[in-house]
């Protein structure tokens, strides 16, 4: 499902090239759990926003079903990624000014989705993550887990076949973040894809394949 | 002044938006110095100390700027044939004036922004979570942008209109013909002709005159129209009960040479010209314009009917000036002016030393000055001919204050133009800097660099028209003050409200869209991990 060969991915400052990620060859399969690892300032981060084709200044391969995103201009790219990627943040993201329903519609609306199937679609997914009481309400009114759980729904709203979480449970305590993982293993064994960036080995053990990077390379 | 205010006041929101942002950003130092024990009045002064201050070091860069205008201002000689010379110095009173203004604007505009920023809540603050709460400052901040906008507009549509009756005006008939034509002014009585001198060296003069080549006609008066220096006579009809003190009607008049209305290329509506009959001692006689006949004899064709007429300018009684021609209206004091009664007479009849010689030419007037001066220098070496001038030069002179006026109020409408631009544009930067994050999570959830545009736009586009709506508004009930100084162009001038109202939009929209657009080429991973 995606391929990743020899990435590479530097800053140039003067005439020394700073790199933050090495040559790094990864295949993940789909239906895969897969976590990266690794020390503050590995690339985990830099390698998840590659995966989620937001960083597009590297060099190298990246095959993401079988099409060459490295060949792909930046509308193909946000194609793609719209059609088949959803995010979930440490920090959860969530639009203080919008409402729980409005922060769940907007992936909906960058896909131009008809606002009546909108409310049908939210209305679902509220109803799957059981935050239909919270509808109305703002995000700094919620728990960090609750606003985590509308960052899941957030991200998978769109139906998409890989979630990309940048350490997801890194803000909240560990009975919310084993909410949080669970609710991961349950999407996972629905058939999506999941690859996340973690410091937590127990969150690690929830997935099936661990990538270790350090200083840029794969370990 | 009010247009002065105006700017300051525009200046003043920007200040204002200005402190607001710096209060924003510097919201965690405040909330450290609220945390460690700092008293709110404390910090509100040590606030309201660095406003008044930026406000004080605005004013005199102000000072500086003024003083380098006021030397372009002196050095300027305006078109009239009198010295006038500005007084313009900056005393200790404008000085003293002047720094007041700038502490006074620091006080009231820092205040608001003092207050606002010593009023975090402090948990959020300390942590750095400027995304939350921030809402009642972006209102005010908006609400600024809004005040900018909409002064703006006044300003602007106030300097269009009367730009706009500026153009009307040059577009007026002012009674005679503005084309080639040359004006200079002689008095023979400075070389100490008597009344049968000076009659005999004015008909040699137009005899000459005429006779060189290029010359299509000569004449003289005492008054040419649209110069300083005349007054009024009373006026008598005759045969009809007189008016007493000052309902007594009146009139303008000149005195004029032979060819007058043929040389100013006026029209003789009714009657006859002057001609060799109306000698000194023949029966006086007047040709006055339309609304002259118009005002005293009234009826069906009042033109007509004030042929073979007589008033008297002096008594009730006599002597009466016999009415032998109507002659075109004209303008005679100001070019906006409505149509006002006038009178000529033969300056054989009314004589006087000091005239203004009036020459219409075939070619460029200019190019016959050299020729004409030869004739005064043969007939009178040692008179001085003066205020020599094309009668375009002169029209301008009768342009002035309009230009002044416009030329004023245009400078400050750019000036107003310019600080809303940049006032709006900072904003706006500040605004979308403060929505990082934000474009980064929609960015991260499949926005396009389209969808960010539009969203920033459409924000920046709400203000600008609700900016906009006030500005009709106030621009409505302040230009009505105006009426009296727009010639030919009602208050509510439909090309200049739309013309003006889009010049804005458009410079409006420029200052939201460079901010909205380097906003939506944010890297949104850079965005993302913006806090």
């Amino acid at each position: 499902m995606i391929r990743l060969e020899n990435i590479e991915k530097y800053y140039q400052q003067g005439l020394q090239k700073y790199y933050v990620l090495r040559r790094i060859s990864v295949d993940i399969k789909e239906g895969e759990f897969v976590s990266i690892m690794g020390p503050s300032g590995a690339g985990k981060s830099t390698l998840l926003h590659i995966l989620g084709m937001h960083d597009s200044g590297w060099n190298g391969e990246f095959y993401f079903l079988d099409q060459p995103v490295h060949k792909l201009n930046t509308k193909q790219r946000a194609d793609l990624r719209n059609r088949n990627i959803g995010f979930v943040f440490q920090s959860y993201h969530l639009l203080d000014h919008l409402t729980v329903y409005e922060n769940l519609e907007i992936p909906l609306s960058y896909r131009d989705v008809k606002k009546s199937e909108r409310q049908s679609i939210v209305g679902d997914i509220l109803d799957r993550f059981q935050i239909v009481g919270k509808k109305d309400l703002y995000p700094p009114q919620l728990s960090g887990g609750q606003q985590q759980l509308v960052g899941v729904a957030r991200a998978v709203i769109a139906n998409p076949k890989v979630i990309l979480a940048d350490e997801p449970t890194g803000n909240l305590h560990s009975s919310q973040g084993k909410e949080i993982m669970d609710l991961f293993k349950r999407l996972n064994s629905e058939g999506t894809t999941i690859v996340q960036v973690t410091h937590s080995e127990q969150n690690a053990a929830s997935g099936n394949r661990i990538i270790n990077l350090a200083d840029g390379w794969m370990t | 002044m009010v247009t002065v205010g105006l700017v300051l006041l525009i200046a003043c929101t920007n200040l204002a938006s200005l402190l607001l942002a710096r209060a924003t950003d510097r919201r965690k130092e405040i909330a450290i110095r609220l945390a460690i024990g700092a008293g709110r009045a404390r910090l509100i002064r040590q606030l309201l100390t660095e406003s008044i201050l930026l406000a004080m070091i605005g004013g005199v860069i102000g000072l500086f700027l003024a003083m380098w205008i006021i030397d372009l201002v002196v050095a300027f000689k305006p078109p009239v044939d009198f010295p006038l010379t500005f007084d313009l110095r900056i005393d200790w009173r404008v000085m003293i004036f002047a720094l007041l203004v700038s502490a006074l604007t620091g006080i009231i505009f820092g205040l608001i922004p003092a207050l606002q920023a010593t009023r975090p809540e402090l948990i959020p603050a300390l942590k750095d979570e400027t995304r939350t709460g921030g809402y009642r400052r972006s209102f005010l901040r908006s609400g600024l942008v809004v005040a900018q906008i909409a002064l703006s507009l006044v300003l602007l549509i106030a300097s269009g209109l009367v730009l706009r009756a500026l153009q009307q005006v040059q577009t007026l008939n002012p009674g005679f013909r503005i084309d080639h034509g040359l004006v200079m002014s002689l008095n023979t009585a400075l070389q100490g002709y008597d009344r049968e001198q000076g009659e005999q060296f004015n008909r040699q003069l137009l005899d000459r005159v005429k006779s060189l080549p290029g010359i299509e006609n000569v004449s003289y008066t005492d008054w040419f129209p649209l110069t300083l220096n005349i007054s009024q006579d009373d006026i008598y009809i005759e045969g009809r009960p007189a008016e007493r003190g000052a309902d007594v009607p009146s009139s303008y008049g000149s005195r004029i040479g032979p060819d007058y209305f043929a040389t100013m290329g006026t029209k003789l509506l009714a009657g006859r010209d002057f001609n060799e009959t109306d000698t000194r001692d023949s029966t006086r006689v007047a040709i006055v314009n339309e609304a002259f006949a118009r005002r005293f004899f009234g009826g069906e064709d009042p033109v007509q009917s004030a042929v073979g007429k007589r008033f008297s300018s002096s008594t009730p009684d006599g002597p009466f000036i016999q009415i032998v021609g109507v002659a075109s209206d004209g303008k005679y004091f100001n070019i906006g002016e409505a149509p006002s009664p006038f009178t000529y007479a033969p300056h054989v009849q009314q004589y006087t030393n000091n005239l203004t010689m009036i020459v219409r030419t075939k070619s460029d007037p200019k190019m016959m000055i050299g020729a004409i001066r030869g004739v005064f220098r043969q007939l009178d070496p040692n008179l001085p001919v003066y205020d020599v001038m094309t009668v375009e030069e002169h029209m301008g002179f009768s342009l002035f204050p309009a230009r002044v006026a416009a030329t004023l109020l245009a400078a400050f409408g750019l000036l107003a133009l310019t600080l809303a631009a940049i006032g709006i544009y900072g904003v706006m930067a500040y605004s979308v800097s403060q929505r990082t994050r934000e474009i980064g999570v929609r960015m991260a959830l499949g926005a396009q660099q389209s969808d960010v545009l539009k969203m920033l736009l459409r924000h920046g586009i709400l203000l600008a028209i609700v900016g906009l709506g006030f500005g009709l508004a106030i621009s409505l009930a302040v230009t009505r003050l105006m009426a009296n100084v727009l010639y030919g162009v009602s208050a509510t001038d439909l090309i200049a409200y739309l013309g003006v109202s889009l010049f804005l939009l458009v410079i409006v929209l420029i200052a939201i869209f460079i901010p909205a657009r380097r906003a939506s080429q944010i890297d949104p991973m850079i965005a993302l991990r913006y806090e």
